[in-house]
């Protein structure tokens, strides 16, 4: 069984969906590793059709659907896998696009003409099954996983937090899409601790240089423009410098908070992966009906603290600034257990038993 | 089912055919075991490629960093080995190229072969 992945514009994305299950069961894709160069369109091509599975990772333009089209004619089977809903009115924010509402519909529609075309559709939480399932029976959900050996701390001894103060993490998608509303109280609080350094990274510092760019990210930059002497401020890094730099900040507290829609309901606890895996404590946010992305997986709330009340984000962070020595070994244990239960080297093999049920449907 | 509907089965004694048979059932079985084996070797030589890349992608932030200190403006670094008699006690070699001399050299070649 021999399985092609093809991504989309989104490199994190592909890492995790893709290169990562692609790596350890010896098949072929795109890119196949993290400096490694991008396929051209002819090498694409080659290797779908020396394939007998062909994925494609959220498949956004009506190229792919009409390769995967293509494909189909040739007897190949064809997969599509998203970790992101792109329902409307979902919550889907402004930053995932660089156009308006209208162009969110039409790369949905596109997804969904592509869902309805693909032998199996993988995603990565339940929710977002449920959405796929209406539109095609074979669903399956493929969890979000780790590579240790991607993370520094296998081959490079990780950066100890030395400055005296406590660190503590807005990373990513909760600062760039507005989520840190939330925690707004607890933030504008943590700012006036002198034994506090927040250190945020997702929203680039020269952003306002851009004019598009800035349109779509007003809010978020304002927000940090505001505070800026007072924060640790980080531009983006490429992905395949992203594991390092995570360790490199040496942060000791990650926060993750969500507001509470469609959209974030639908996405996986890949955020507490990366932070646990770079040595983080992690409070995350959590719905009152138990159903965050950190909550789904119950035994996950066992290593990070939830926060459901948003007035109790403050109290949540200060519990684990005052206690070192908890702090740390929760973000120890967190660790081990992402390595026991979300790491790729053990867990391959749902990829192979989930194509393995439409390739041998051939025979 | 609607072709098994109108299928009949009639049987015959022959012995050579019946050998003849059985030998290409046999082979076939066999072609089809060896192509089992080379899938599996193929997937294994993948897993070792794409192993070997990993450790490359390990290597590159060094890489970089010595390209920045050491390379001029037109220079790249062409391989890294590490080079010794006793694995105890080696150095790393790293050979670096000069883009604008290879594509003289290159030129020049044309120029010699009169295609230039």
């Amino acid at each position: 069984m021999k399985v092609y992945f093809i991504g989309d514009r989104y490199e994190g994305c592909y890492y995790v969906r893709c290169m990562l299950p692609l790596r350890e069961n010896g098949w072929d894709g795109m890119k196949t590793s993290l400096y490694g160069p991008l396929a051209d369109s002819e090498r694409m091509f080659q290797g779908a059709m020396a394939s007998d599975i062909i994925v494609f990772q959220r498949p956004m333009d009506r190229n792919k659907l009409a390769a995967a089209q293509l494909l189909k004619l040739k007897r190949k089977k064809i997969v599509f896998d998203n970790d992101d809903t792109y329902l409307e009115n979902s919550g889907t924010p402004a930053t995932m696009f660089y156009g308006t509402r209208k162009l969110v519909k039409k790369i949905n529609k596109i997804l969904y003409d592509f869902i309805k075309i693909s032998d199996l559709v993988t995603t990565t939480t339940k929710l977002l099954a449920n959405e796929y399932v209406s539109l095609n029976k074979n669903v399956e959900v493929l969890p979000n996983c780790v590579d240790p050996d991607d993370w520094p701390d296998n081959w490079n001894e990780p950066q100890e937090n030395t400055s005296g103060k406590v660190r503590i993490g807005i990373i990513g998608s909760t600062l760039s899409t507005g989520d840190y509303e939330v925690a707004s109280k607890a933030i504008s609080k943590l700012l006036e601790r002198d034994d506090v350094k927040l250190v945020v990274l997702g929203v680039n510092k020269n952003l306002d240089k851009n004019p598009l760019l800035y349109k779509i990210f007003k809010k978020e930059f304002e927000f940090l423009k505001k505070i800026e002497d007072k924060i640790e401020w980080h531009n983006t890094v490429d992905h395949s410098e992203y594991n390092q730099f995570l360790v490199d900040l040496a942060v000791d507290i990650m926060i993750i908070p969500r507001k509470d829609n469609y959209f974030n309901r639908c996405k996986s606890n890949l955020k507490f992966l990366e932070a646990s895996m770079a040595g983080m404590a992690v409070v995350a946010q959590g719905f009152s009906d138990g159903q965050s992305p950190y909550q789904q997986n119950k035994e996950d709330t066992n290593y990070m603290r939830i926060v459901v009340d948003n007035d109790k984000w403050y109290d949540e962070i200060d519990y684990l600034i005052r206690n070192e020595s908890e702090r740390k070994e929760m973000a120890k244990k967190a660790k081990e257990y992402v390595l026991k239960n979300y790491n790729i080297k053990t867990k391959s093999y749902l990829w192979v038993d989930a194509y393995k049920k439409i390739y041998e449907r051939n025979f | 089912m609607l072709i098994k509907k109108y299928m009949r089965e009639i049987f015959r004694e022959d012995k050579k055919i019946k050998s003849i048979l059985l030998e290409r059932k046999e082979l076939i079985e066999k072609g089809r075991e060896i192509t089992k084996q080379i899938e599996e070797l193929e997937t294994e030589r993948n897993k070792i490629a794409l192993k070997a890349e990993k450790l490359r992608d390990k290597i590159v932030p060094w890489a970089n960093k010595i390209r920045k200190e050491e390379c001029g403006t037109y220079e790249n670094i062409e391989k890294i080995e590490p080079v010794y008699d006793d694995p105890n006690d080696y150095q790393i070699k790293i050979t670096i190229f000069d883009a604008v001399e290879e594509y003289k050299k290159a030129l020049d070649e044309k120029i010699k072969q009169g295609k230039w």
